[in-house]
């Protein structure tokens, strides 16, 4: 055999997010505070004039760094 | 080598004989779907002249079971060929045919879901991009 593998996968999966995460971001995003009206101002202005895929590198960047400076 | 191609050379004649006289038992042939823009794709691995691409079914990946590829020259009497168009040729074992009977593979630029893109209709689930599945 001669095989040369190749990767249609896409590699290894690297961050992943359980539905406990998603359900409290997106509590944030919708409550009625200081903080939920900041992060809707900033999502509307970032998809007004960003792409999609401007918008998903600004994403995957952002948790990268979180990631990167997390305590644990 | 030689004889390798020469048997896949000809499994391939007989598809097509087969297949000119009875649609019915071409069907029942193992057959995967890809999409012009993945067909594209796949033809920017730049597989040799005399090689193919091989897709299996293999265990791992968050649901059970995932897709592993890879260019080969050796083609044997249990695989099984599931694809062919223009320079693509794609061959699977007869063990991952079954699981890879009516795929379809689509290739996406959009970056948060970018790359290929599997529907398995064997699937009982799958993770987002169809990279690994139950069956």
């Amino acid at each position: 055999m001669s095989l040369k593998p190749i990767d249609l996968t896409g590699g290894k999966s690297v961050y992943c997010f359980n539905q406990q995460q998603l359900d409290r971001a997106f509590a944030m995003f919708q409550a009625d505070d200081e903080s939920g009206n900041k992060i809707r101002e900033e999502v509307k202005r970032l998809e007004s004039v960003l792409s999609r895929n401007e918008q998903a590198t600004l994403a995957f960047v952002l948790i990268d760094h979180l990631n990167k400076t997390s305590e644990f | 080598m030689q004889k390798d191609m020469e048997m896949l050379n000809s499994y391939w004649q007989q598809c097509e004989l087969i297949s000119e006289k009875s649609s019915l038992v071409f069907t029942t042939m193992t057959k995967i779907d890809i999409t012009p823009k993945a067909h594209e794709e796949l033809l920017k691995l730049d597989i040799p002249e005399g090689s193919f691409l091989r897709i299996n079914v293999i265990p791992g990946g968050c649901s059970g079971m995932t897709y592993s590829a890879a260019v080969d020259q050796d083609f044997s009497n249990e695989d099984v060929a599931v694809y062919e168009q223009e320079r693509l040729r794609i061959v699977t074992d007869g063990g991952s045919a079954i699981f890879l009977e009516g795929l379809h593979i689509d290739y996406s630029d959009d970056l948060i879901r970018s790359g290929f893109r599997f529907t398995n209709p064997n699937a009982q689930g799958s993770c987002g991009c169809g990279a690994s599945f139950a069956g």
